[in-house]
């Protein structure tokens, strides 16, 4: 009988993403794979990145064989829980936490992808990871995670314009024949100085509270029914809500945003934007 | 609630609608010239189940945001229709996590989020809608003129299946108070908590944190703390206990969490000792609990 690690471990490969050329999509398959004899629940990706401003550039897709756990590119750090630490300056570590851990069989793998969004800022490798814990036993039900993003459009932070943004159908939903749980919703006000990469508004600042939102889904049933301030509805300090929701299947969630971008900017001409995070798991049968 | 599809598509197995009722955008009032004094309360709030079901809900958040200042020393009087919920509980003290991440500075303030897990859900009816009013006590004088933003949420979930609302709920409560603690081991005065309702009060923890955002104790304080009451704990002295007494009773939760029932009229009482050299900051203690009314 094949003797388990006691403690938690980094269970996969690591793998190493260059991003040196901003906006060249980079592929990694196989991704992270399952070295082991035995199998291994994930609980968590974790990217490691020399900058932290690399990061807050980055979009990821994963995939398992030809599942897509991501809904596309995704915004890495409107999909990373809990709070990134540290938020801007040095070396970052960014996390993913499951909300239920994924089974990978030996030499089993998830595939990964990642591009660059940073623009003109310096660039480092990415190096991905993945946590978690041997088992004996292969689980009877399978947990594929799911994470998507909503990007609003960018507004100039004094520039007095009106803010009035929704998603659509396609942008926050379940697109699987089998109920979706959708275990939190994350938002974040971000802003940059142009051109990207995007640094995570901290609070506090007034630019936090220049998006408002409200909620609603695919029925019309509001979740959120008064517009109120991002950080509010998705709650500070780590900026989720806690769902626990089962989304039916081709339901979908909406998102309103209201404001105006008016916020004097201490620091000089700088963009903002809204985003919004799912993340969230369905079952298979393995 | 579950939905057929023809195209045989997987049903859901429960309505698991979330439903965040919020005040909105946040009450705001502009602080100017002020010092270390009496309390400032805030402009009310008002937050209403203005959807057509109830709505069950398992927490309050409440978050406020200062330019200039640190806002602690927040305190909350909330009822609901004419339930009272609570009466000046300090928030720092109903909200038993580590403090630690519940207050944030930043470029142009200071924000503090504190979360209130009631222990029992509450149903709100339509139309339905708390009410409250917020207590500054400005211990420390602001840096500069500022302004205070409050706001407070409720989270729950949809209950569409519920035709009406039961006769009795069961009703959340807390209070408490801040208080100083005397640097030379003399007791701070007793603090009584005594069960105001003509009905039996469900006490759910008895909670003790620093006033200022932090764990209850920190590295150089050591703090002893008794609890009397009837009934509950025990008949006598609960808790005695010296060098750190505090965290040993209160643990990382900042909460005793053993529930017990209080009659009406009867009280708890709290003193706590502080053997530190030096003054630390002031103390919050609270009681929460439930009853149905």
């Amino acid at each position: 009988m094949a003797v388990l690690h006691p403690l938690p471990t980094i269970l996969t490969t690591r793998v190493r993403i260059p991003l040196a050329s901003a906006g060249a999509y980079v592929a990694v398959v196989p991704g992270l794979r399952n070295t082991d004899a035995v199998g291994v629940l994930i609980d968590s990706i974790v990217f490691g990145c020399n900058m932290i401003s690399t990061a807050q550039g980055v979009q990821i897709d994963l995939r398992w064989h030809n599942e897509q756990l991501t809904a596309g590119l995704v915004d890495l750090l409107a999909v990373a829980w809990p709070w990134p630490y540290p938020a801007t300056g040095a070396t970052g570590t960014v996390a993913i936490k499951l909300t239920r851990p994924m089974y990978l069989a030996p030499g089993d793998f998830i595939s990964l992808g990642a591009v660059s969004t940073a623009g003109g800022r310096a660039v480092n490798d990415l190096t991905v990871a993945a946590i978690g814990r041997q088992v004996a036993a292969a689980p009877h039900e399978v947990w594929l995670p799911y994470l998507q993003d909503y990007i609003g459009p960018t507004y100039a932070i004094n520039s007095g314009a009106a803010i009035a943004d929704q998603s659509g159908a396609a942008d926050l939903g379940n697109p699987f024949d089998v109920p979706l749980e959708i275990e939190r919703m994350i938002g974040r006000v971000m802003r940059a100085d142009p051109p990207p990469p995007w640094f995570i508004d901290t609070l506090p600042s007034p630019i936090w509270s220049t998006f408002t939102m409200r909620v609603s889904d695919h029925r019309d049933n509001f979740w959120v029914s008064r517009f109120a301030p991002l950080p509010i509805v998705c709650n500070g300090p780590d900026r989720s809500w806690i769902l626990n929701h089962q989304l039916e299947p081709k339901g979908f969630v909406r998102v309103e945003f209201e404001g105006v971008a008016n916020v004097a900017d201490p620091d000089g001409f700088h963009d903002c934007r809204a985003e919004i995070g799912l993340v969230g798991y369905r079952r298979i049968q393995p | 609630m579950s939905m057929n599809y023809q195209t045989g598509r997987e049903p859901v197995t429960r309505d698991t609608t979330p439903v965040l009722l919020t005040t909105g955008v946040p009450v705001s009032i502009v602080i100017a010239g002020l010092v270390p004094g009496p309390p400032v309360v805030l402009p009310t709030l008002d937050l209403m189940n203005t959807l057509r079901v109830p709505v069950e809900v398992t927490e309050l958040h409440f978050m406020c945001f200062a330019t200039s200042f640190q806002p602690d020393y927040l305190e909350l009087s909330l009822n609901l229709g004419g339930h009272s919920i609570a009466q000046w509980a300090p928030m720092a003290a109903i909200d038993v996590r580590r403090h630690a991440v519940a207050r944030e500075v930043g470029i142009s303030g200071a924000s503090t989020t504190h979360r209130w897990v009631l222990p029992r859900p509450l149903i709100v009816a339509p139309n339905e809608g708390f009410a409250g009013m917020v207590r500054w006590t400005p211990l420390i004088a602001p840096t500069a003129n500022g302004t205070v933003q409050f706001s407070m949420v409720a989270r729950g979930r949809r209950l569409p299946g519920a035709t009406r609302i039961a006769r009795v709920r069961d009703i959340p409560w807390a209070s408490g108070t801040y208080f100083p603690v005397a640097a030379d081991g003399t007791p701070a005065p007793d603090m009584t908590f005594r069960n105001p309702f003509p009905s039996v009060l469900h006490v759910a923890s008895i909670n003790a944190t620093s006033a200022v955002g932090g764990m209850l104790v920190s590295v150089a304080r050591f703090l002893g703390v008794r609890i009397n009451g009837p009934g509950g704990l025990s008949n006598n002295v609960i808790r005695s206990l010296v060098d750190d007494g505090a965290t040993a009773v209160f643990g990382e939760r900042n909460a005793i969490e053993e529930p017990h029932d209080l009659e009406p009229g009867d009280a708890h009482q709290i003193t706590f000792y502080d053997y530190t050299a030096a003054l630390e900051e002031p103390l919050a203690a609270a009681i929460t609990g439930w009853r149905e009314e």
